[in-house]
Parts: C-alpha cells; sequence; structure tokens
C-alpha cells in the first residue's frame, strides 16, 4: 500500500467513525413508542378516555381475582404539619387549624398510599377503563385528599372550594397543566395522557399545598383509606410486582399471586 | 477486488458527513406528518448556522454562547416551552414557534432573528429531533385570541383591568401590586361584592421568586414597570401570553378562568404599566405605594356570626 493510500484509508475510517458519534447525538429520528399504549399495532390517540365497550379482554374476564391489603404505619406519628397562612387570610377562614395532615394514620395504619400493578401485566392486554370520577378540593388552602389515583384519559374533577385564588399546577412529565382558578366554587375537569408515578400537583399561590396522582395505564390501582385498607378487583390471575407509593414517606414494592379463588393479600408497612 | 470497494465507501463516508444523508429515514411526527431527510439535513446546517451558537449542538441549550445566560437558552431536549400559544405545558405549533423566531423574546439574547422563511420551517422541523415527544405527541390547539372588546375606548379597559388585575385574578399574589389597600379593597368591592382581600403578602410591591420544576430555576415573574416583557407588550401579546399561561413556571393558563374581556382589560392594563416603564412615572408610583398611609381593612362582615359559616356541604368523595 502507498504511504498516500494508507492515509485516505485512515482519514475515511476516522470520518466514519466521526459520523458514528455523531449519529450518536441526536435521538433516532422515530422510535416505536415506549409500549406506554395498550393497544399495540395501530398507535390509538393518547387515551381520552376509552370507550367502555372497547374495554373487558376476554382474559381479564376469566380467572379474574380481587387483591386486599391493608398499608401499616410504623413508629411515631408526626403531628399535622402547622402551616403559616398568614399572607392569605381567606384560607384560615375554612382551615381553622392551618394545619395539613401530610401523614394520615389511625390506628397505626395508613391513609393516602396509591397501590398499583407496576408490573406483570401481560403485554398489549387491554383493560376496561374507569369511568368514575374522583375530586381533587381545594379547601382551607390544602388539597384533599393528597392521593389520587388515576388511569390514563380517567377524568378528575378539581373544585375550589376558597374564596380566593388557586392555580392547579399538575408537574408531569407529559401533560403538564396549570390553570387559574380565582373563583370559589369553579371546577374543571382534567386527565393525564400518560402514565406516571406519582405526579405532583401544587398550587403556585400556596406554596405549602401540594398532592400527587398516580396515574397508570390500567385500572388495576386503588388508594388506600381512613383505615389503611385497599382492593383492586377484576384482576387476571397471576404473579405481580405492587408499588405503593405515599407523597412523603417513599415507595415500596410487594410481590403478590392472584387466581381466581380467594383474594390475594398483600401487606406492608412504612416507617416513619 | 476488495480495494476500490473500500475505497468507494470511504468516500462516500466523507460525503456524508459533509452534507446530506446524515439522515437516512424521516421523521415521523405525531399526527402523521412525516419530515424528509433532505429537509432535515437542511435544518440542521441551518440550525447551525443561526441557531447552535447558544441552544447547542445537542440541542440542550448549552452552545458555546450560551453558558451563562439568563434565562439560558431553551432546552429542546426537554418537553416545556413558555410561549407557545397553547394552553401551558402543551407542544406548540409550527406557526408559534415562528412567531417566536421572528418576534423574539424582549429583554433576552433571543433577538427577532430574521432568517429566510423556508430556513426557518427547516429549523423548526430539525430541533423536534431533539426530542422523541414530537414523535408522540400532537402539538396543542392555539388558544383562541377572541376580538379586542376595548378598541376605541382603551381607557376604559385600563381602569377595567386594574381592578381585574388587583382583584378578581389577584395577580398581585406573584407579580406586584400597583393600588394601594385602600384601592384594592376598593376594587375587590366592585369585582366581587364584598371586600375579599384583607391581607397582602409580604412585599407585595415587588414580584415574588417562583421556583420552576421544569427549568430548575428560580423565575421572577416581571414587575411591568422595570423588567421587559419576553413575549411582546402590545395588547394581543399580552392577552396570548396571559390566557395560554407560560409553560413551566407559575404562570397558570387563564382562558376560561375568567371572561375574555377581562384578560383582554388586564392585557390593555399591563400595556399601561409596561408604557411608564424606566419613566419619572414609574418611580412616582412606586413611592406614592411606598408612603401610603396605614390601612387597616373594615370590620370583616362574618365577624358577628359566633361559630364562623358553616362548611360548605359537597364532601370530598
Amino acid at each position: 500500500m502507498t504511504p498516500s493510500r494508507a492515509l485516505i484509508l485512515a482519514l475515511a475510517g476516522s470520518t466514519l467513525w466521526a459520523c458514528n458519534e455523531q449519529k450518536a447525538a441526536p435521538p433516532p429520528p422515530a422510535p416505536p413508542p415506549p409500549a406506554a399504549a395498550e393497544a399495540p399495532p395501530p398507535p390509538p390517540p393518547p387515551a381520552e378516555a376509552p370507550p367502555p365497550a372497547a374495554a373487558a379482554d376476554p382474559a381479564a374476564a376469566g380467572g379474574n381475582g380481587t387483591i386486599k391489603g391493608v398499608v401499616a404505619f410504623e413508629g411515631a406519628v408526626p403531628a399535622p404539619t402547622k402551616l403559616d397562612m398568614s399572607k392569605d387570610p381567606a384560607c384560615g377562614k375554612i382551615n381553622k387549624e392551618g394545619t395539613v395532615t401530610e401523614v394520615a394514620v389511625k390506628d397505626g395504619k395508613l391513609a393516602d398510599v396509591f397501590v398499583y400493578i407496576k408490573s406483570g401485566l401481560k403485554e398489549g392486554a387491554t383493560f376496561p377503563a374507569r369511568t368514575d370520577v374522583p375530586t381533587l378540593d381545594q379547601r382551607g388552602c390544602i388539597y384533599q385528599p393528597l392521593m389520587i389515583g388515576l388511569q390514563t384519559g380517567q377524568k378528575v374533577k378539581i373544585i375550589n372550594s376558597d374564596p380566593t385564588l388557586h392555580n392547579v399546577h399538575a408537574l408531569a412529565k407529559r401533560g403538564e397543566f396549570n390553570t387559574a382558578m380565582p373563583k370559589k366554587d369553579s371546577v374543571i375537569e382534567k386527565s393525564f395522557p400518560k402514565p406516571e408515578v406519582p405526579i405532583e400537583v401544587k398550587c403556585e399561590v400556596h406554596p405549602w399545598m401540594k398532592a400527587h396522582f398516580g396515574v397508570v395505564d390500567h385500572p388495576f390501582f386503588a388508594v388506600t383509606g381512613a383505615d389503611g385498607s385497599f382492593t383492586i378487583e377484576g384482576v387476571p390471575a397471576g404473579k405481580y410486582t405492587l408499588e405503593l407509593v405515599h407523597g412523603k414517606l417513599g415507595t415500596q414494592t410487594v410481590e403478590v399471586t392472584v387466581s381466581g379463588g380467594a383474594a390475594a393479600e398483600a401487606q406492608a408497612s412504612f416507617k416513619g | 477486488m476488495k480495494r476500490p470497494l473500500l475505497l468507494a465507501s470511504a468516500s462516500l463516508a466523507l460525503w456524508a458527513c459533509g452534507g446530506e444523508p446524515e439522515f437516512t429515514q424521516p421523521l415521523k411526527l405525531a399526527g402523521g406528518k412525516e419530515i424528509s431527510p433532505a429537509t432535515l439535513a437542511r435544518g440542521k446546517e441551518r440550525y447551525t448556522l443561526y441557531c447552535r451558537a447558544c441552544h447547542g449542538d445537542l440541542g440542550d441549550g448549552r452552545g458555546p454562547a450560551g453558558i451563562g445566560m439568563r434565562p439560558p437558552p431553551r432546552n429542546f431536549t426537554e418537553p416545556a416551552f413558555k410561549f407557545g400559544g397553547v394552553a401551558a405545558g402543551e407542544l406548540p405549533p409550527d406557526e408559534e414557534l415562528v412567531r417566536i423566531v421572528k418576534g423574539g423574546l424582549n429583554g433576552t439574547p433571543m433577538l427577532p432573528w430574521d432568517v429566510p422563511e423556508q430556513d426557518l420551517l427547516d429549523i423548526i422541523q430539525y430541533i423536534k429531533t431533539f426530542n422523541v415527544i414530537w414523535t408522540e405527541d400532537e402539538p396543542g390547539e392555539k388558544v383562541v385570541i377572541s376580538d379586542d372588546p376595548w378598541v376605541g375606548k382603551e381607557a376604559q379597559g385600563v381602569e377595567r383591568g386594574k381592578i381585574v388585575y388587583h382583584a378578581t385574578a389577584q395577580c398581585l399574589k406573584c407579580h406586584p401590586a400597583y393600588a394601594t389597600k385602600q384601592e384594592i379593597w376598593d376594587a375587590a368591592v366592585i369585582a366581587d361584592g364584598e371586600g375579599s382581600t384583607r391581607a397582602f403578602r409580604e412585599g407585595m410591591y415587588y414580584p415574588e421568586v417562583k421556583f420552576a420544576q421544569a427549568y430548575n430555576n428560580n423565575l421572577l415573574p416581571p414587575d411591568f414597570t422595570r423588567h421587559p416583557i419576553k413575549a411582546g407588550s402590545t395588547p394581543k401579546d399580552l392577552f396570548r401570553t396571559i390566557a395560554s399561561g407560560i409553560g413551566g413556571t407559575a404562570m397558570p393558563m387563564w382562558k376560561d378562568a375568567i371572561p375574555d374581556e377581562d384578560i383582554w382589560a388586564i392585557a390593555h392594563y399591563v400595556n399601561s404599566l409596561y408604557a411608564i416603564k424606566d419613566k419619572p412615572e414609574a418611580a412616582e408610583l412606586r413611592k406614592r405605594m411606598l408612603e401610603q398611609p396605614d390601612w387597616q381593612p373594615p370590620a370583616p362582615p362574618d365577624a358577628p356570626a359566633p361559630d364562623g359559616a358553616a362548611p360548605p356541604p359537597a364532601e370530598p368523595q
């Protein structure tokens, strides 16, 4: 090989390498959506409350079971958080104590825990869409409740019960919204197009106001009630990983096996 | 005959780096539109010429000239856009991106760029390669800009806007107040029939810093008598910004929260404040605010009620 030819080859090689390096930079033009959507072949329009007709997968209808459980709380229960609401006296009109109970414990059981199937559901299966409309209330300048579970596309009703300005800012990575609600008793409806757990919602006017949504692309979730219990029904038989999410105390996972018969029990506890 | 082949591919590679076929596949945008490799390549070339210095090779807002800029150049690898003319949080349609580039963002290094039309359109397609969101989500619907009801009676619009700004919409919760406490009280009486504004935040004559998660940055809502208004200060521009909200920031969407007429009124009022920016009138206004006499709200109308008002009926769930 003559020197010049070797040089050309070397150059070519290095250019190729350079090209590859650059290629790595911009993301690939059109990667398939990361298996977020329920139905794989034709990507459906980002779930705007899927019609109930398209629900009930035969597989899901078959050996359905129930997951039940109670979430416990161990340790000293923190006192309700005292809020400085002095800059907006309208808040104190309703919330006379001026507090928010971020960790709600009753008889050692923890409320406001979002429980959902994190993994184990059959790929590509479709599930019924939830049609209930939970409510997020802004009352006394705190959110009630502090945790809401939603399926993608499922509507949530947001109410301002305070005679003051709130804005509901959902910090979703996809489907962020931020809406002003200056009037008492005004109501809006919102939904989230993509699953994300948890999504923080905050009020920019009252910086202490914070709540969370758990948004998943299937209907198998629940939020623990005041007694710490939860029930997830209609779950196809199988082995699942449940994730439990509390807005203040973090997350945990629990393995559970659902069969057609008795309800599968799932227990978990958070520490204070 | 191995060598000629090698050489051929080598020269191909050289050619590739020089220009076009870096993109071999079209960019499939959400909604079905496809951007051809040629458009992407051209867009990249024009982007490199006009935008790269600040927005960076990777579109992350960290170009060599962008380091240290406040506010930092838009990071196109993140989904948030501030002034898209759509509901805060949604992706802007192309024509809104054209508007931003041509109009610039006042008070920032984002100048009104006189980029040839086709170059700009190609650049806009190219920046969509920086984030897969463009292949999954369609841009939002443009927020409708209604007709300005205050044309020909702007002074009335300003007057109404002052009431809406300080009372109905409570813009003064984040932006500065530009009225005395007594004036704000009076405005609230006009706006909602009762003086609901009985106390004020500390520093009410200055804006309040807000943290914006989307940009991992503290942002200062503008004081219209001191700061530039980035996305335009005409009533129409202000209507668009107020109605849409500012994506990723504390500024919410106001469309449908209050009537369009009142959004227009705020737009006229803010426009009137901006008109005295950095002028003696602005200093006088500030002085009058800071030197106002002590003020106490009249006795609360619900004071006599012994046990406070009964809690409203609707229970969550």
